[in-house]
Protein backbone atom coordinates (compact mmCIF):
# COMPACT_ATOMS: atom_id res chain seq x y z
CA UNK A 1 0.00 0.00 0.00
CA UNK A 2 1.12 3.47 -0.60
CA UNK A 3 0.05 6.24 0.93
CA UNK A 4 0.53 9.99 -0.61
CA UNK A 5 2.11 12.22 2.15
CA UNK A 6 1.31 15.17 -0.72
CA UNK A 7 -1.39 15.01 -2.01
CA UNK A 8 -2.64 16.09 -5.85
CA UNK A 9 -4.35 19.24 -5.66
CA UNK A 10 -7.22 19.86 -8.15
CA UNK A 11 -5.44 22.66 -10.25
CA UNK A 12 -2.38 20.58 -10.88
CA UNK A 13 -4.54 18.35 -12.81
CA UNK A 14 -2.06 17.55 -15.66
CA UNK A 15 -3.57 19.52 -18.79
CA UNK A 16 -2.34 19.50 -22.86
CA UNK A 17 0.65 17.31 -23.87
CA UNK A 18 3.38 17.09 -21.90
CA UNK A 19 6.98 16.83 -22.61
CA UNK A 20 9.57 13.94 -21.87
CA UNK A 21 12.99 14.17 -21.18
CA UNK A 22 13.95 12.97 -24.41
CA UNK A 23 11.19 15.59 -25.99
CA UNK A 24 9.05 13.06 -26.91
CA UNK A 25 4.85 14.58 -26.98
CA UNK A 26 2.50 12.54 -25.19
CA UNK A 27 -1.31 13.52 -24.78
CA UNK A 28 -1.87 12.88 -21.04
CA UNK A 29 -4.64 15.05 -20.56
CA UNK A 30 -7.03 14.47 -17.54
CA UNK A 31 -4.95 11.95 -16.74
CA UNK A 32 -4.65 10.69 -13.13
CA UNK A 33 -1.31 11.46 -11.63
CA UNK A 34 0.35 11.38 -7.56
CA UNK A 35 3.53 13.66 -6.92
CA UNK A 36 3.97 17.40 -7.07
CA UNK A 37 2.81 18.95 -10.67
CA UNK A 38 6.10 20.41 -11.95
CA UNK A 39 8.39 17.42 -10.45
CA UNK A 40 11.84 17.32 -12.68
CA UNK A 41 10.88 14.06 -14.20
CA UNK A 42 7.94 12.27 -15.07
CA UNK A 43 6.77 8.93 -15.09
CA UNK A 44 4.14 6.86 -17.37
CA UNK A 45 2.76 3.96 -16.12
CA UNK A 46 0.14 1.95 -18.42
CA UNK A 47 -1.82 -0.43 -16.57
CA UNK A 48 -4.64 -2.45 -16.88
CA UNK A 49 -7.30 -3.15 -13.39
CA UNK A 50 -7.33 -6.92 -14.38
CA UNK A 51 -3.78 -7.35 -15.10
CA UNK A 52 -1.76 -9.27 -11.83
CA UNK A 53 1.73 -7.99 -12.60
CA UNK A 54 -0.23 -4.30 -12.56
CA UNK A 55 -1.01 -5.11 -8.99
CA UNK A 56 2.24 -6.50 -8.18
CA UNK A 57 3.80 -3.18 -9.73
CA UNK A 58 1.16 -1.28 -7.80
CA UNK A 59 1.91 -3.31 -4.21
CA UNK A 60 5.73 -3.80 -4.47
CA UNK A 61 7.31 -0.36 -6.83
CA UNK A 62 5.02 2.14 -6.50
CA UNK A 63 5.21 2.82 -2.27
CA UNK A 64 8.98 2.69 -3.03
CA UNK A 65 9.31 5.62 -5.82
CA UNK A 66 6.52 7.19 -3.14
CA UNK A 67 8.78 6.98 -0.42
CA UNK A 68 12.11 7.69 -2.39
CA UNK A 69 11.31 10.10 -5.08
CA UNK A 70 7.61 11.07 -5.01
CA UNK A 71 6.94 12.54 -1.79
CA UNK A 72 10.32 14.48 -1.87
CA UNK A 73 9.17 16.02 -5.33
CA UNK A 74 11.47 14.83 -7.45
CA UNK A 75 9.01 12.38 -9.25
CA UNK A 76 5.59 12.84 -10.86
CA UNK A 77 3.74 9.38 -12.05
CA UNK A 78 1.28 9.59 -14.61
CA UNK A 79 -1.94 7.07 -14.61
CA UNK A 80 -2.36 6.11 -18.38
CA UNK A 81 -4.68 3.47 -18.83
CA UNK A 82 -4.27 0.25 -20.96
CA UNK A 83 -8.27 -1.41 -20.03
CA UNK A 84 -7.14 -4.07 -23.11
CA UNK A 85 -8.41 -7.28 -20.51
CA UNK A 86 -11.97 -6.70 -21.28
CA UNK A 87 -15.33 -5.17 -19.94
CA UNK A 88 -14.53 -5.46 -16.36
CA UNK A 89 -11.11 -3.65 -17.33
CA UNK A 90 -13.04 -0.55 -18.93
CA UNK A 91 -15.58 -0.19 -16.91
CA UNK A 92 -12.95 0.03 -13.86
CA UNK A 93 -10.99 2.50 -15.97
CA UNK A 94 -14.20 4.84 -16.83
CA UNK A 95 -15.05 5.20 -12.80
CA UNK A 96 -11.18 5.74 -12.27
CA UNK A 97 -11.69 8.59 -14.48
CA UNK A 98 -15.16 10.25 -12.53
CA UNK A 99 -13.16 9.59 -9.45
CA UNK A 100 -10.26 11.78 -10.55
CA UNK A 101 -12.42 14.45 -11.15
CA UNK A 102 -14.73 13.84 -8.34
CA UNK A 103 -11.83 13.75 -5.82
CA UNK A 104 -7.86 13.78 -7.19
CA UNK A 105 -6.59 13.36 -3.36
CA UNK A 106 -8.76 10.43 -3.17
CA UNK A 107 -7.80 8.34 -6.60
CA UNK A 108 -4.81 6.89 -5.15
CA UNK A 109 -6.77 5.04 -2.78
CA UNK A 110 -9.60 3.90 -5.22
CA UNK A 111 -6.84 3.04 -7.66
CA UNK A 112 -5.16 0.31 -4.74
CA UNK A 113 -8.57 -0.53 -3.67
CA UNK A 114 -9.23 -1.90 -7.24
CA UNK A 115 -6.32 -3.88 -7.96
CA UNK A 116 -7.01 -5.59 -3.89
CA UNK A 117 -10.50 -6.77 -5.01
CA UNK A 118 -8.49 -8.11 -8.23
CA UNK A 119 -10.14 -12.03 -9.23
CA UNK A 120 -10.47 -14.05 -12.49
CA UNK A 121 -10.19 -11.73 -15.49
CA UNK A 122 -13.94 -10.32 -16.45
CA UNK A 123 -15.38 -13.09 -14.10
CA UNK A 124 -16.59 -12.38 -10.62
CA UNK A 125 -15.87 -9.26 -8.98
CA UNK A 126 -16.15 -5.90 -11.50
CA UNK A 127 -19.61 -5.35 -12.65
CA UNK A 128 -20.81 -1.59 -12.30
CA UNK A 129 -22.84 -2.43 -8.81
CA UNK A 130 -19.36 -4.04 -7.39
CA UNK A 131 -16.77 -1.18 -8.32
CA UNK A 132 -19.82 1.81 -6.95
CA UNK A 133 -19.84 0.12 -4.22
CA UNK A 134 -16.06 -0.03 -3.73
CA UNK A 135 -16.52 3.97 -4.67
CA UNK A 136 -19.17 4.05 -1.55
CA UNK A 137 -16.85 2.17 1.19
CA UNK A 138 -14.09 5.02 0.41
CA UNK A 139 -15.69 7.72 2.58
CA UNK A 140 -14.02 10.49 1.45
CA UNK A 141 -15.28 10.03 -2.32
CA UNK A 142 -18.47 11.50 -2.86
CA UNK A 143 -20.47 8.10 -4.35
CA UNK A 144 -23.26 10.87 -5.93
CA UNK A 145 -20.74 12.72 -7.88
CA UNK A 146 -18.88 9.74 -9.24
CA UNK A 147 -22.22 8.19 -10.55
CA UNK A 148 -23.21 11.81 -11.39
CA UNK A 149 -19.86 12.14 -13.34
CA UNK A 150 -19.86 8.74 -14.98
CA UNK A 151 -23.67 8.51 -16.47
CA UNK A 152 -22.91 12.71 -17.78
CA UNK A 153 -19.48 11.66 -19.17
CA UNK A 154 -19.11 7.95 -19.78
CA UNK A 155 -18.83 8.75 -23.59
CA UNK A 156 -15.72 11.18 -22.85
CA UNK A 157 -14.16 8.79 -20.36
CA UNK A 158 -14.00 5.90 -22.60
CA UNK A 159 -12.44 8.18 -25.53
CA UNK A 160 -9.89 9.29 -23.04
CA UNK A 161 -9.40 5.29 -22.00
CA UNK A 162 -9.01 4.76 -25.96
CA UNK A 163 -6.53 7.89 -26.46
CA UNK A 164 -4.09 6.71 -23.18
CA UNK A 165 -4.21 3.11 -25.03
CA UNK A 166 -3.22 4.82 -27.94
CA UNK A 167 -0.61 6.68 -26.72
CA UNK A 168 0.78 3.44 -25.54
CA UNK A 169 0.83 2.00 -28.54
CA UNK A 170 2.53 4.65 -30.16
CA UNK A 171 5.42 3.68 -27.79
CA UNK A 172 5.14 0.02 -29.14
CA UNK A 173 3.42 -0.65 -25.69
CA UNK A 174 1.48 -4.78 -26.45
CA UNK A 175 2.01 -5.44 -22.20
CA UNK A 176 1.12 -4.33 -19.02
CA UNK A 177 2.24 -2.78 -16.66
CA UNK A 178 4.87 -0.88 -18.98
CA UNK A 179 6.21 2.43 -17.65
CA UNK A 180 7.52 5.59 -20.27
CA UNK A 181 10.43 7.53 -18.22
CA UNK A 182 13.10 9.38 -19.74
CA UNK A 183 11.93 8.53 -23.24
CA UNK A 184 12.86 4.78 -22.50
CA UNK A 185 9.88 2.62 -22.07
CA UNK A 186 10.29 -0.46 -19.48
CA UNK A 187 7.89 -3.07 -20.01
CA UNK A 188 6.91 -5.70 -17.53
CA UNK A 189 6.76 -5.89 -13.89
CA UNK A 190 10.52 -5.32 -13.39
CA UNK A 191 12.54 -5.52 -10.00
CA UNK A 192 12.32 -2.32 -8.19
CA UNK A 193 16.00 -1.80 -8.68
CA UNK A 194 15.43 -1.38 -12.38
CA UNK A 195 13.20 2.00 -12.08
CA UNK A 196 15.61 3.36 -9.40
CA UNK A 197 19.03 2.88 -11.25
CA UNK A 198 16.90 4.49 -13.95
CA UNK A 199 15.76 7.12 -12.16
CA UNK A 200 19.01 8.11 -10.26
CA UNK A 201 20.90 8.41 -13.70
CA UNK A 202 18.02 10.82 -14.85
CA UNK A 203 17.64 12.99 -11.50
CA UNK B 1 32.97 -32.21 -21.19
CA UNK B 2 33.18 -29.68 -23.90
CA UNK B 3 29.32 -30.30 -25.31
CA UNK B 4 28.56 -29.94 -21.31
CA UNK B 5 30.00 -26.37 -21.32
CA UNK B 6 28.07 -25.61 -24.74
CA UNK B 7 25.09 -26.85 -23.07
CA UNK B 8 25.63 -24.63 -20.47
CA UNK B 9 26.46 -21.64 -22.24
CA UNK B 10 23.31 -21.86 -24.68
CA UNK B 11 20.81 -22.42 -21.70
CA UNK B 12 22.09 -19.16 -20.23
CA UNK B 13 21.76 -17.31 -22.76
CA UNK B 14 18.39 -18.75 -24.20
CA UNK B 15 17.16 -17.79 -20.61
CA UNK B 16 18.57 -14.59 -20.25
CA UNK B 17 16.75 -13.38 -23.57
CA UNK B 18 13.55 -14.99 -22.52
CA UNK B 19 13.84 -12.46 -19.75
CA UNK B 20 15.09 -9.63 -21.85
CA UNK B 21 12.97 -10.47 -24.81
CA UNK B 22 9.99 -7.60 -23.79
CA UNK B 23 12.97 -4.93 -23.46
CA UNK B 24 15.20 -5.62 -25.82
CA UNK B 25 15.49 -1.85 -26.95
CA UNK B 26 15.78 -0.86 -23.04
CA UNK B 27 18.48 -3.21 -23.01
CA UNK B 28 20.26 -1.98 -26.30
CA UNK B 29 19.96 1.66 -25.01
CA UNK B 30 21.17 0.77 -21.21
CA UNK B 31 24.11 -0.92 -23.24
CA UNK B 32 25.50 1.83 -25.79
CA UNK B 33 24.28 4.48 -23.35
CA UNK B 34 27.03 7.70 -23.23
CA UNK B 35 25.42 8.79 -20.20
CA UNK B 36 25.26 5.63 -17.97
CA UNK B 37 28.39 4.99 -16.19
CA UNK B 38 29.88 1.07 -16.87
CA UNK B 39 28.98 0.89 -13.41
CA UNK B 40 25.45 1.60 -13.32
CA UNK B 41 24.92 0.03 -17.16
CA UNK B 42 25.96 -3.66 -15.28
CA UNK B 43 23.66 -2.87 -12.12
CA UNK B 44 20.86 -1.89 -14.26
CA UNK B 45 21.42 -4.93 -16.31
CA UNK B 46 22.06 -7.42 -13.21
CA UNK B 47 18.94 -6.19 -11.87
CA UNK B 48 16.66 -6.69 -14.71
CA UNK B 49 18.21 -10.66 -14.53
CA UNK B 50 15.57 -10.93 -11.77
CA UNK B 51 12.69 -10.35 -13.75
CA UNK B 52 12.71 -13.67 -14.16
CA UNK B 53 11.54 -13.75 -10.09
CA UNK B 54 9.04 -10.04 -10.81
CA UNK B 55 7.57 -10.59 -14.53
CA UNK B 56 6.88 -14.51 -14.32
CA UNK B 57 4.16 -16.71 -12.82
CA UNK B 58 5.41 -19.81 -11.00
CA UNK B 59 4.35 -22.00 -13.86
CA UNK B 60 5.38 -19.66 -16.56
CA UNK B 61 9.01 -19.31 -14.61
CA UNK B 62 9.73 -23.26 -14.59
CA UNK B 63 8.34 -23.90 -18.47
CA UNK B 64 11.28 -20.46 -19.17
CA UNK B 65 13.76 -22.22 -17.03
CA UNK B 66 13.23 -25.93 -18.05
CA UNK B 67 13.02 -24.90 -21.92
CA UNK B 68 16.23 -22.64 -21.42
CA UNK B 69 17.93 -26.20 -20.00
CA UNK B 70 16.33 -28.44 -22.75
CA UNK B 71 17.53 -25.70 -25.17
CA UNK B 72 21.22 -25.83 -24.25
CA UNK B 73 21.16 -29.81 -24.39
CA UNK B 74 19.48 -29.73 -27.62
CA UNK B 75 21.55 -26.95 -29.10
CA UNK B 76 24.81 -28.89 -28.20
CA UNK B 77 23.43 -32.17 -29.27
CA UNK B 78 23.22 -30.44 -32.80
CA UNK B 79 26.50 -28.82 -32.81
CA UNK B 80 27.92 -32.38 -32.00
CA UNK B 81 25.51 -34.13 -34.66
CA UNK B 82 26.77 -31.63 -37.33
CA UNK B 83 30.05 -32.17 -36.81
CA UNK B 84 29.84 -36.05 -37.28
CA UNK B 85 28.32 -35.16 -40.61
CA UNK B 86 25.93 -36.96 -39.99
CA UNK B 87 22.46 -36.21 -42.61
CA UNK B 88 19.34 -35.99 -40.70
CA UNK B 89 17.05 -32.96 -41.26
CA UNK B 90 13.79 -34.65 -39.87
CA UNK B 91 15.97 -34.06 -36.67
CA UNK B 92 17.54 -30.87 -37.14
CA UNK B 93 13.87 -29.24 -38.06
CA UNK B 94 12.42 -30.65 -34.96
CA UNK B 95 14.92 -29.16 -33.00
CA UNK B 96 14.36 -25.54 -34.93
CA UNK B 97 10.57 -25.86 -34.09
CA UNK B 98 11.15 -26.66 -30.18
CA UNK B 99 13.46 -23.68 -30.54
CA UNK B 100 10.67 -21.84 -32.61
CA UNK B 101 8.12 -22.50 -30.20
CA UNK B 102 10.12 -21.84 -27.37
CA UNK B 103 10.56 -18.26 -28.59
CA UNK B 104 6.90 -17.70 -28.90
CA UNK B 105 6.05 -19.18 -25.62
CA UNK B 106 9.10 -16.92 -23.55
CA UNK B 107 6.81 -13.74 -24.20
CA UNK B 108 3.95 -14.93 -22.37
CA UNK B 109 4.89 -13.52 -19.10
CA UNK B 110 3.30 -9.97 -18.24
CA UNK B 111 0.17 -9.45 -19.44
CA UNK B 112 0.14 -10.32 -22.89
CA UNK B 113 2.72 -12.27 -25.02
CA UNK B 114 5.81 -9.84 -26.76
CA UNK B 115 6.03 -12.06 -29.96
CA UNK B 116 2.43 -13.23 -30.19
CA UNK B 117 1.22 -9.41 -29.80
CA UNK B 118 3.93 -8.48 -33.02
CA UNK B 119 2.47 -11.19 -35.04
CA UNK B 120 -1.07 -11.18 -34.32
CA UNK B 121 -2.03 -7.42 -32.89
CA UNK B 122 -2.99 -6.99 -29.36
CA UNK B 123 -6.75 -7.70 -29.26
CA UNK B 124 -6.24 -10.61 -31.55
CA UNK B 125 -3.94 -12.30 -28.71
CA UNK B 126 -5.75 -11.18 -25.89
CA UNK B 127 -8.86 -13.40 -27.34
CA UNK B 128 -6.83 -16.17 -28.30
CA UNK B 129 -4.60 -16.14 -24.86
CA UNK B 130 -7.74 -15.92 -22.92
CA UNK B 131 -9.21 -18.63 -24.68
CA UNK B 132 -6.33 -20.78 -23.55
CA UNK B 133 -6.73 -22.67 -20.18
CA UNK B 134 -3.33 -22.01 -19.02
CA UNK B 135 -3.11 -18.47 -20.61
CA UNK B 136 -0.33 -18.84 -22.95
CA UNK B 137 1.86 -20.94 -21.37
CA UNK B 138 0.35 -23.81 -23.77
CA UNK B 139 3.52 -22.43 -26.31
CA UNK B 140 5.67 -23.08 -23.41
CA UNK B 141 4.50 -26.88 -22.95
CA UNK B 142 4.36 -27.39 -26.83
CA UNK B 143 8.15 -26.14 -26.97
CA UNK B 144 9.19 -28.64 -24.17
CA UNK B 145 7.68 -31.41 -26.11
CA UNK B 146 9.10 -30.54 -29.42
CA UNK B 147 12.94 -30.01 -27.83
CA UNK B 148 12.10 -33.19 -25.67
CA UNK B 149 11.34 -34.96 -29.18
CA UNK B 150 14.12 -33.55 -30.87
CA UNK B 151 16.71 -34.44 -28.10
CA UNK B 152 15.37 -37.86 -28.10
CA UNK B 153 15.40 -38.08 -31.78
CA UNK B 154 19.47 -36.47 -31.87
CA UNK B 155 20.58 -39.09 -29.29
CA UNK B 156 19.19 -41.46 -31.48
CA UNK B 157 20.78 -40.05 -34.52
CA UNK B 158 24.29 -39.93 -32.74
CA UNK B 159 24.23 -43.10 -31.28
CA UNK B 160 23.86 -44.95 -34.68
CA UNK B 161 27.29 -46.12 -36.15
CA UNK B 162 28.91 -43.78 -38.90
CA UNK B 163 30.03 -46.81 -40.97
CA UNK B 164 27.09 -47.38 -43.75
CA UNK B 165 25.43 -50.39 -43.79
CA UNK B 166 26.56 -53.26 -45.86
CA UNK B 167 24.25 -53.13 -49.02
CA UNK B 168 22.09 -57.10 -49.04
CA UNK B 169 22.40 -58.24 -52.56
CA UNK B 170 20.01 -60.79 -53.37
CA UNK B 171 21.44 -63.79 -55.29
CA UNK B 172 19.21 -65.01 -58.06
CA UNK B 173 17.87 -68.07 -57.33
CA UNK B 174 19.09 -70.71 -60.12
Amino acid sequence: MFALKQKPRVEDKVEGVVKTASNTNINAEGSPFIGRADAPLTLYYWFDFQCSFCKQFDEEVLPVLVDKYIDPGKLKVIFMNYQFLGPDSQRAGIVGQAVWEASPENYPKWHQAVFQKQDNSNSGWGNEADIMELVRSIREINLGNVLQLTLKNETAYREKINRDKDEGVRFNIKTTPSVLIGGQVIRGAQPIAVYTEVIDSLL
Amino acid sequence: MRYLLLSVIFSIAFLVLSIWLPNLSFIKNTVFSTSLSPDRKMDILTASLWAIKTNFTPLSRTLAITTAILFGINFSLLVYYLKLKLEGAKAISSGLGGMFFAILGSGCASCGSVILTSLLGVSATVSLVYTLPLRGNEFGIASLVILGLSTFLLAQKINQPIACAPKVVQQPKS
